[in-house]
């Protein structure tokens, strides 16, 4: 209950200032899933989940900054796997329902953040284009203010939106845990599907190809290997 | 004589980081590039209204490949110091948005980008956690940290002249030569995955990692460019996997 009540403020604090990356402070630079992940991993003693999971969203990141935000992908399956491991006490393995929840979960996040992003994106051009900096009598001073207001909205974002997509995964896995029968078939192919879908991306994105490709050879590869397994 | 000092032109870099804060659909980064050149442009311009009518000429759109800023910003300072008139500072950012974008996009989002993760994620797989992330962290960050600070230093010595210096660093061979290494670990990658899991025979394996390279490739049928990067991937599977059975 403790670990609880410290940590549901703890990743509100740290996805604010982590996730300004998306926005500055390099630009998928530090905040990446892998890092994420893998270090969570490694820190609930559970490192084979954090490198299958940071490695199929690092996979699939590659090149589709465009489409989603994958720093909250990031973020929000590393809390999920801290919470899912310490707080849930779900031991979280390669292939599983629970973990393949929570990748799908961070994905779905990461889509849906990318349109908040690009309705702010919307709104800030009206803003300014009605009163811009330029015009004042001070436009640097204009500038400065300016820019420490969208990083202050950037942190609060971060806030909010790694509250709930860490949220919404962690009950994701504990959904997963209800609802699956304890070892499927489906847990070894899923191993395997999840990384090798987001090799197909990467490799995918090598040639400047985007998204219907990618999705195809992910489910079709999937299905092939299902029947030859 | 430089009017900034090396102290002035590591402020422009930093403030590089938040270039794409204040995006937004209209202006894009062109708020984030005059909030970037403040520190130099306040040095340039000690009177406030000089700075004030100098921010003017950075209110057109702006948008190009975040990582390729820069050596735009020091150019910029550059061209400041010698008292460019507003036509030809907007002519200038008009003029090399398109091309750095051209340059900086393929470099750094088709190439370096997943040639650092591929690697990063055998690395990974291979040898654990804390080297996937050293793996990322460096490959990635190494080189485009050092384009951006760089950048900003060669720009401010050379002006105009420099954006052909730092586009050649990232020239389409060197393009090429990161993708075929993204392609080759990622075919090591996919053989190293299916052997190692005790749940799929080698045999298996095989079949079901050349299957789906070999979807991969008939979904992009018809981009031929494609087969450049599969099939140092596939050959790389197909390796690992044999020297594994």
């Amino acid at each position: 209950m403790v670990e609880a009540l410290i940590t549901i403020p703890l990743v509100g604090i740290l996805g604010a200032v982590l996730l300004l990356e998306r926005r500055c402070l390099g630009q998928i630079a530090f905040v990446q899933p892998l890092v994420l992940c893998a270090a969570a991993g490694w820190a609930t003693g559970n490192e084979e989940i954090g490198v299958w999971v940071g490695v199929s969203l690092q996979l699939m990141s590659v090149g589709q900054g465009h489409y989603a935000d994958w720093a909250l992908a990031g973020y929000s399956g590393a809390a999920a796997i801290w919470i899912g491991e310490r707080l849930l006490a779900v031991p979280l393995a390669p292939g599983s329902p629970e973990s393949v929840a929570l990748v799908g979960t961070a994905v779905a996040f990461a889509i849906a953040a990318r349109s908040v992003e690009r309705r702010f994106a919307m709104t800030d051009g009206i803003t300014i284009r009605s009163k811009p900096p330029w015009d004042g009598a001070n436009a640097a001073k204009e500038l400065e203010l300016l820019t420490r207001r969208r990083i202050l909205r950037g942190w609060a974002v971060g806030a909010v939106e790694s509250l709930a997509a860490s949220g919404v995964s962690a009950t994701a896995i504990w959904g997963a845990t209800l609802l699956s029968p304890p070892q499927s078939p489906v847990d070894a192919v899923a191993r395997l599907a999840v990384p090798a879908i987001g090799m197909a991306v990467a490799l995918g994105s090598l040639s400047g190809y985007r998204f219907v490709g990618y999705a195809a050879a992910g489910v079709v590869s999937t299905a092939a290997m299902t029947v030859l397994i | 004589m430089s009017k900034l000092s090396v102290g002035d032109l590591l402020r422009v870099s930093f403030r590089l980081a938040f270039l794409q804060v204040t995006w937004c659909e209209g202006s894009m980064q062109s708020e984030g590039l005059a909030y970037c050149l403040l520190p130099g442009l306040g040095r340039i311009h000690e009177d406030p209204d000089s700075l004030n009518s100098s921010l003017r000429k950075y209110r057109a759109p702006f948008n190009t490949h975040p990582y390729m800023v820069g050596v735009v910003a020091g150019s910029i300072l550059r061209m400041e110091e010698e008292g460019a008139s507003y036509k030809r500072v907007t002519s200038f950012l008009r003029g090399t948005m398109g091309p750095l974008a051209a340059v900086g996009d393929p470099f750094f989002r088709s190439a370096l980008a997943p040639t650092s993760a591929i690697l990063a994620s055998l690395a990974a797989l291979l040898f654990g956690a804390i080297a996937g992330i050293a793996v990322l962290l460096v490959a990635f960050n190494l080189l485009h940290l050092l384009i951006r600070i760089r950048g900003v230093f060669v720009g401010y010595r050379d002006g105009e002249a420099a954006l052909t210096r730092v586009t050649g660093w990232m020239e389409s061979r060197r393009t090429r030569l990161l993708k075929t290494a993204a392609a080759t670990t990622g075919g090591i990658f996919l053989g190293v995955l299916f052997s190692d899991s005790g749940a799929v025979p080698v045999h298996l394996a095989s079949g079901a990692g050349g299957a789906g390279a070999l979807l991969l490739a008939l979904g992009l049928v018809g981009r031929r460019a494609l087969w450049v990067y599969v099939a140092p991937a596939l050959l790389a599977a197909l390796f690992v996997l044999e020297v594994v059975s």
